[in-house]
């Protein structure tokens, strides 16, 4: 952080009491109303008055807060590392498939059964046999498989314009397989599937978070090392070369990671939209630099920051109904992006 | 007078003198056959024929739907005034909705089905009898229905469940002089209204009387059930919760649906009965739990067969008391052959069964020795 001056250091710090203060805030509101007090006390471990209160701020919000903190995380930072190899401003999870890939993964395994007999599960059930961890498992191996495909055609075509291109044609693809599948698919399959293309941050709690956590920390441990060459990477393959970086590592290193960030956060969570794309625009923005030292860090408390913003939001506090949260990112998510398109000079920066 | 007074009286008069004449409701040879609890559908009695109106064919406004079913060759009738005209003397039935299968079983007329979309999901025995025979064609199992197939079988009857999404395969339907039908019961709230509604396939196929006396049955049994528990001395009310979670979501039958009518007349305390909407409730988990922790009894809605699989797929239904006493009951588990949900074949036609199973839940000792037919207790 030695690059980073005065300035910097100071939004930096803001940033990290800004994600605190929604955590709590995040935590504070819901469809319940539980008095702060109350609240304070129960994360002080003093007992609460009703169980259902401590039930819900135990297993429901603290889990959900910080699978909004580690999927905002994990997001950003998957959508940074693929603007830069790319150097394409519009890159992200959302756009290069990998969504697409986990949701064909999920479609299969919900709807596969119901629509042609097709069965994940061998004779153990159905999908509801493997719960959670089968939505989980199925994802990831629809994300890595999206992802792999996308790593090699993108050794072939170094235009990034073109892979855009092949990265919308393996979500075409993979949605038409969707599509039929949801055809064939039963009601209430459909609906569970549909549910799950909508994003949520609930319900990962216990051994599932443990696992989110540790994978998401695992995704970021590359990233860590390879500041440097993604700073290299902006001014091309060539100059990084030039510049000593090993491109054909920084490739792999850059696909290991965006391929264990989104696809753990699409397994985990569903399809979350733009946080991965909007949040490292967000970044250059209010930091106004390139230096990935910097825009790592800032992407990562942005984009936990504006999950957890966002999550409090589809909460909708008071009222008995929640949204899903890709209402609300997307809310929030799309007019950004029409802006920043609008308004400035992506070119500058790739 | 002016001259632009006189004109308006003209062009007015002009108006009354091409608008149709008086409905065909209040044409003094048609009489109203009074319904019991059915609101989507009404039943008139004219000379040699009788005419069907469906006002709530799916949700949404929509101008009501008239059926004239001729139950004479002779009679003169315009067409076009219908939406479908129909001879009472149908062999060729196409039906599109697992809740009208039971109907025509009951009505002694199941042979006359000669196609269904995706035959898998029929569970009666004695149609299922028809489909190993090959007497009964597969529309597909999509989400549409092959229309094409229709057209080529040439029935004398298609009856359809739509949400309103549909309509051009209906006018193609009538384009090709094939009587097509809409059945709305599934919007009707009460119990006994999606009952009634095997009048409405009696009134089509010259059956009504017989439809009639099927349905006074059901309704009998139900309301003597409904009252044995009113007048019975209870040991206590056992509060229930209803639904299940597809990820935040919680759905769950709104306090005055067909769901929570049942749970009503048999005895239990519904926890959202106060959450009136059309439709189910989307609540919050939060909500849920706060409302519903220390619920008696929990029926779900979802297709699960034991308690550890409910767990794998939601760790938070844990939470809940009636999941911890293991008192969480499915209607998921009673399937056809060919993995069918009875439930929803059979459920809209036998309220009682549906009422009875519940009580037995509720209140064991009212009836001793009753095996419930649709509702297990998950393990």
């Amino acid at each position: 952080m030695q690059s980073a001056n005065k300035h910097t250091r100071l939004l930096l710090f803001s940033g990290s009491i800004l994600v605190v203060c929604l955590f709590l805030v995040n935590i504070a509101v819901g469809s319940v109303h539980i008095p702060i007090e109350e609240l304070l006390g129960g994360l002080l471990g003093n007992p609460m008055s009703k169980l259902s209160w401590a039930t819900i701020l135990f297993e429901y919000r603290i889990p959900k807060a910080i699978t909004a903190l580690l999927v905002g995380t994990s997001l950003a930072l998957s959508g940074l590392q693929m603007q830069t190899f790319f150097r394409n401003p519009l890159a992200g999870p959302y756009v290069l498939g990998i969504s697409s890939g986990a949701g064909l993964g999920v479609a299969i395994l919900i709807l596969g059964g119901s629509a042609f007999g097709w069965s994940l599960t061998g004779n153990a059930g159905n999908y509801l046999t493997w719960g959670v961890w089968g939505v989980i498992i199925s994802g990831s191996l629809g994300a890595i498989t999206v992802l792999l495909l996308m790593s090699l055609t993108a050794w072939k075509i170094k235009d990034s314009m073109s892979l855009l291109i092949i990265g919308l044609m393996f979500g075409s693809a993979s949605g038409a397989v969707v599509s039929v599948l949801s055809y064939f698919g039963n009601a209430e399959d459909l609906k569970l599937f549909t549910i799950w293309t909508m994003g949520s941050l609930g319900g990962i709690s216990g051994s599932q978070l443990y696992i989110l956590s540790l994978v998401c920390l695992t995704g970021i441990i590359p990233v860590l090392l390879m500041v440097k060459s993604y700073n290299a990477m902006l001014m091309g393959e060539r100059y990084a070369t030039s510049m000593g970086i090993n491109i054909k590592s920084l490739r792999w290193t850059m696909i290991i990671s965006t391929g264990i960030l989104a696809g753990s956060a699409t397994a985990f969570c569903g399809p979350i939209a733009f946080v991965g794309i909007a949040v490292p625009h967000l970044a250059r923005m209010v930091f106004r630099t390139g230096d990935h030292k910097i825009l790592f860090p800032a992407s990562a408390l942005i984009g936990a920051a504006f999950l957890l913003a966002s999550d409090a939001i589809s909460q909708l506090p008071g009222s008995a109904e929640t949204l899903p949260i890709n209402v609300i990112t997307s809310l929030f998510g799309a007019p950004l992006v029409i802006w920043l398109i609008l308004k400035r000079n992506f070119s500058s920066e790739f | 007078m002016s001259r632009s007074n006189s004109a308006l009286i003209f062009i007015l008069l002009l108006a009354f003198a091409c608008s149709p004449k008086t409905s065909k409701n209040e044409s003094p040879s048609l009489k109203e056959i009074q319904l019991d609890h059915a609101v989507g559908f009404k039943i008139f009695q004219g000379e040699g024929f009788k005419l069907i109106e469906v006002p709530h064919a799916f949700p949404g406004e929509h101008k009501p739907f008239s059926y004239l079913v001729k139950e004479a060759k002779d009679i003169q009738i315009p067409d076009k005034q219908f939406d479908a005209v129909i001879d009472a003397d149908v062999q060729k039935i196409i039906l599109t909705s697992t809740t009208q299968i039971p109907h025509l079983d009951r009505l002694g007329i199941s042979d006359k089905l000669i196609a269904f979309p995706n035959l898998d999901l029929i569970s009666s025995k004695k149609i299922r009898q028809h489909i190993a025979k090959e007497q009964v064609q597969e529309l597909g199992g999509g989400a549409k229905f092959n229309i094409e197939k229709i057209i080529d079988l040439q029935p004398d009857l298609v009856v359809i469940s739509t949400l309103g999404d549909n309509m051009k395969d209906l006018q193609l339907l009538s384009k090709a002089h094939i009587p097509n039908v809409i059945n709305g019961d599934y919007l009707e709230q009460h119990p006994l209204g999606r009952a009634e509604w095997i009048k409405f396939t009696g009134a089509l196929t010259g059956q009504l009387e017989k439809a009639t006396e099927l349905y006074n049955e059901v309704k009998s049994t139900y309301e003597n059930l409904k009252k044995s528990i009113e007048m019975a001395d209870l040991d206590s009310i056992p509060s229930v919760l209803s639904g299940n979670m597809y990820k935040d979501i919680w759905y769950a039958p709104s306090g005055n649906n067909w769901g929570a009518i049942f749970l009503k007349d048999a005895g239990s305390e519904y926890i959202f009965k106060e959450d009136l909407s059309s439709g189910s409730l989307q609540l919050s988990y939060e909500y849920v739990l706060d409302k519903g922790i220390n619920a008696d009894v929990w029926i779900s809605t979802a297709e699960f067969t034991d308690l550890e699989s409910m767990e794998n797929a939601d760790h938070r239904y844990t939470q809940f008391n009636a999941f911890q006493k293991g008192q969480v009951y499915t209607f998921s588990l009673t399937r056809g052959p060919t993995g069918g949900l009875e439930y929803f074949e059979l459920g809209y036609s036998r309220p009682d069964i549906i009422l009875k199973d519940l009580i037995k839940i509720f209140h064991p000792e009212q009836l001793p020795g009753y095996k419930p037919y649709f509702y297990q207790k998950l393990n």
